[in-house]
């Protein structure tokens, strides 16, 4: 288990997707990893919402 | 079996504040240790030698991982942010972390008490979504909430909605930077993750 820190919010989407390329590379049986590229997932997608908007 | 008393407690978290200020301003890296408030032993010391991460040994998670355990965690943050939502999920699924500390290389330090909360990633990702949207919809909110002090406001708004219980003491620079910041604008991203925090309860 590790103590993850992911970009703030507010960074710029490509940020958090070089963010989820990092995380992909990471071991996604681990618990913080799990819950930091769904975390990644929900940001960017939201971020292409706030784009569209 | 009893706790020790809260002196042993306050020495113990000076140690552990030191180890992790004083290598992590030497080598910019994070560090991680603490201790059993039932024996008063340090469980270890770790770091992964990078700048935004720290790995929890087997060994010490084994113990953080026993409900009948009352540990208190330090680590440092080198850019001075507060914990981050990964810190605050890691604690709710260690449940004998009885507190986390979050220290940053100016001596500020940001504390959460671990509530127990019952799907806290859930939770988390539902606040992180209406705090975003908050913060990219209002004009010029970006520009004027700097950066490391997102994580703080956004977990002020976890206070606020009794998901942890939260403390922390910002040292000066940091302080000016948060006065800094229109009140409006703190009590907008306060109010928004309460409305996550919400949302997710109706859910």
């Amino acid at each position: 288990m590790k103590f993850l820190e992911s970009p703030d919010l507010g960074d710029p989407k490509e940020v958090w997707v070089d963010w989820l390329s990092q995380l992909k590379t990471m071991d996604r049986r681990d618990e913080s990893v799990k819950f930091a590229l769904r975390r990644a997932e929900a940001v960017i997608a939201e971020l292409e919402s706030l784009e569209l908007a | 079996m009893s706790l020790i008393a809260i002196d042993r407690q306050r020495k113990l978290d000076a140690h552990c504040r030191t180890y992790v200020i004083g290598n992590g301003k030497k080598t910019g890296y994070e560090y991680l240790t603490g201790y059993c408030c039932y024996t008063g032993k340090i469980l270890g010391r770790t770091t992964d030698k990078s700048q935004n991460s720290v790995s929890i040994p087997t060994k010490f998670a084994k113990i953080l991982r026993e409900k009948r355990s009352r540990c208190v965690l330090h680590h440092n943050h080198p850019g001075g942010s507060s914990l981050s939502r990964e810190d605050l999920l890691n604690i709710s699924r260690l449940p004998g972390t009885m507190f986390k500390y979050a220290h940053g290389h100016a001596r500020q330090w940001y504390r959460a008490e671990n509530l127990r909360s019952k799907h806290l990633d859930d939770c988390l990702i539902e606040c992180d979504i209406t705090f975003l949207r908050c913060l990219i919809s209002t004009h010029g909110m970006q520009a004027r909430v700097p950066a490391m002090l997102r994580n703080h406001i956004f977990n002020l708004g976890l206070d606020r909605a009794k998901v942890v219980r939260y403390t922390y003491k910002l040292d000066a620079v940091t302080e000016r930077l948060y006065d800094a910041v229109p009140g409006a604008d703190v009590n907008a991203l306060v109010e928004a993750v309460c409305v996550g925090a919400s949302n997710f309860r109706r859910t």
